[in-house]
């Protein structure tokens, strides 16, 4: 009854007249730039976060938030129409989305999309509202040395964030940290790195390196390729009682699978979306068709990456913890809004947590009725000429450093980790450890200064607590299984090629 | 025979010199008079020398594919960069609406957008528009240049 009654709370916050226009700006303003091929929800988000700033955090977040989804929803779009994901987590939809709009079944396709990704967006949020009040209730006596350890195990999630090459992940988040220690050490204001220049005193601001390492390099590498894809046209969009009945029982099943795939750190919503693609394939009597598309190879990733995204609030909101990029980038908001999340954002701060639960209902029931009378709408922005697209994402990017701290110089600053993230993503480095290095820095300096002085100095205190010691060890186990599968890939390469 | 040097090595001397350069940075930070349980300088120390090591392991290790880059493809991109810098130098003194008008027309215009009549109306519109929704809808002053905005 308790929680009926905080989510009653939550619908009478998500429901104010504003929020629900934010709801809806947030979905539209994700789904647009999530189709756009190479701007996925991170960008979306680093794009839309200046407005947020001056606003209350409930109303912030709920607008974050639907951009999130919005932009997973939109990359599933051109992964179906071009082929050409704008979300990682939407490239398992491509598989058999794209083969289907060849066939002439673009429509059935994204409305199979926009089904399946209700279905798990709501699963998500039941799944959220469900498992956040008791991890929250567990969480609410941890201490420095736990938050140290649980950081710790946050930052194991850059091993999954890393693609192709593990050292290059860990180089990336390691540049994360340090960007963080720039300026006034709080502890004892000591300066560090900041090179007499009085701008860098107060740090760099996280808003500067998220819209340089996503939006301002990607900017740098689309101009590379600048002719325009052709869609393939969208026919229609309705699906008969048998091809619904065929999906829903692969959607409920990856639903479940994405959500707890999301809650673990470092999953998230591309390892979801593959799990259930995989899952289904091995389960379905017609397994042998998926790749040449099979509506279930489309429902199955699609109902997993929402659920997945859903459920990566979880350890967002209960514990303080991103487990991916994009939560590391909704992390960085919170914190700038004045809201700490933690187990006690849901007693201390329940408008905005149970806001946000409730919108994702909103927000998920948005995603459908709208989005899908909408899509050939949208598909026509595919078509935007990025001759306009690109310089207008630039604009973009500039006012928003600029109307938050009116200063040229973080303007020199955006350039320059625009220019960072290019070299990065041109010699194969991930963006996104960066950044959950980049929150999760110097909250672990924090963290880890805390529990030592309680301690009276002793570092064992880390080891001989017995949550921050099990914490540490999934973390130790998490990145040893990662480095031994690393391992493995390279010695079956070298095989291969030998 | 391919050449010992590849990209990625170099790259990791890169990340490795830079490692050097930050870890002598660190070992300047002073020391806080008081005892504190964590000195300033701890924590970057152990960065610099992960990321030295890291740098390492990246130079010993079998190059991994980058992204291929294409001789045109790195001049737009150059060109990008070059327009952005004198877009932010040119921002103060000229103004928001009118650096934001000719950089957006002459953009579009170098990457091949042909109906100039449209690229400009498009052009002044965006800056025009974004410049009252952010001065008269978020009171948000933006510097105005010699336009009497």
């Amino acid at each position: 009854m308790d929680i009926l009654n905080q989510l009653a709370g939550g619908f009478a916050v998500a429901l104010t007249p504003e929020n629900l226009l934010y709801v809806l700006i947030g979905v539209l303003v994700g789904t647009i730039v999530g189709m756009l091929p190479g701007l996925g929800p991170m960008a979306a988000i680093a794009l839309m976060m200046p407005i947020v700033f001056s606003m209350e955090p409930a109303s912030a977040m709920i607008l974050l938030a639907g951009v999130y989804y919005g932009a997973i929803f939109g990359g599933s779009t051109s992964s179906i129409l071009l082929n050409a994901p704008g979300v990682a987590g939407t490239v398992a939809t491509s598989f058999d989305g794209y083969p289907m709009a060849r066939q002439g079944l673009a429509g059935k396709a994204l409305a199979i999309a926009a089904i399946a990704s209700f279905v798990g967006g709501t699963v998500g949020v039941v799944g959220l509202m469900i498992v956040a009040p008791q991890l929250a209730r567990f969480a609410i006596g941890f201490g420095p040395a736990e938050y140290f350890a649980l950081m710790v195990l946050g930052l194991t999630a850059v091993a999954s964030l890393s693609g192709k090459n593990l050292t290059k992940g860990m180089i990336a988040a390691v540049f994360g940290v340090m960007v963080s220690l720039v300026g006034i050490d709080r502890q004892t204001s000591i300066l560090r790195f900041s090179f007499d220049l009085p701008e860098l005193y107060s740090g760099i601001d996280f808003l500067v390196v998220a819209l340089g390492v996503f939006a301002l390099a990607e900017v740098f590498r689309l101009v590379r390729q600048r002719q325009n894809d052709d869609g393939k046209s969208i026919t229609s969009l309705r699906l008969n009682r048998s091809e619904l009945a065929s999906i829903t029982p692969p959607m409920t099943r990856t639903s479940v699978l994405g959500f707890f795939t999301g809650v673990l750190p470092g999953a998230g919503a591309t390892i979801a979306s593959f799990l259930g693609y995989a899952m289904e394939k091995r389960i379905a009597k017609d397994g042998e068709s998926f790749g040449s598309g099979n509506p279930k190879g489309v429902a199955a990733p699609e109902a997993a990456n929402n659920a997945a995204a859903v459920g990566s609030f979880v350890p967002l909101m209960t514990l303080g913890v991103p487990g991916s990029g994009t939560t590391a980038l909704l992390l960085g908001a919170l914190l700038v809004l004045g809201v700490t999340p933690g187990p006690l954002l849901m007693t201390e701060r329940p408008d905005v947590f149970w806001g946000v639960v409730a919108s994702m209902y909103v927000g998920n029931l948005v995603l459908l009725i709208l989005n899908l009378p909408l899509i050939p709408l949208f598909a026509r922005i595919l078509r935007m000429p990025k001759a306009m697209l690109l310089p207008l994402i630039v604009v973009f990017c500039v006012i928003g450093v600029y109307a938050l701290s009116f200063s040229v110089f973080d303007l020199w600053l955006l350039l320059g980790f625009g220019v960072i993230g290019y070299g990065m993503r041109v010699a194969g480095f991930p963006a996104a450890p960066l950044i959950l290095g980049l929150i999760l820095g110097s909250l672990m300096e924090r963290a880890a200064r805390q529990a030592l002085q309680i301690s009276g100095g002793d570092w064992s205190v880390f080891v001989t607590k017995p949550i921050s010691a099990t914490l540490l060890g999934i973390a130790a186990v998490s990145v040893g299984l990662t480095v031994l599968s690393h391992l493995r890939r390279r010695r079956e390469r070298v095989l291969v090629s030998s | 025979m391919r050449s010992i040097m590849t990209g990625q090595r170099l790259v990791a001397i890169a990340i490795a010199l830079f490692s050097v350069g930050y870890l002598v940075i660190a070992f300047r930070i002073p020391d806080f008079a008081l005892e504190v349980s964590m000195q300033p300088a701890t924590f970057p120390k152990v960065l610099g020398l992960s990321m030295l090591v890291l740098s390492g392991l990246l130079f010993l290790q079998r190059p991994t594919a980058a992204e291929p880059t294409s001789e045109p493809g790195r001049r737009d991109a150059i060109v990008m960069l070059i327009s952005m810098v004198f877009y932010i130098a040119l921002l103060v003194p000229l103004g928001f609406a009118l650096t934001t008008a000719v950089y957006l027309f002459a953009m579009a215009f170098y990457l091949g957008y042909r109906r100039h009549w449209v690229n400009a109306a498009v052009a002044i519109g965006i800056a025009a528009g974004l410049h009252a929704t952010l001065a008269y809808a978020l009171g948000i002053t933006l510097p105005s240049g010699p336009l009497p905005l």
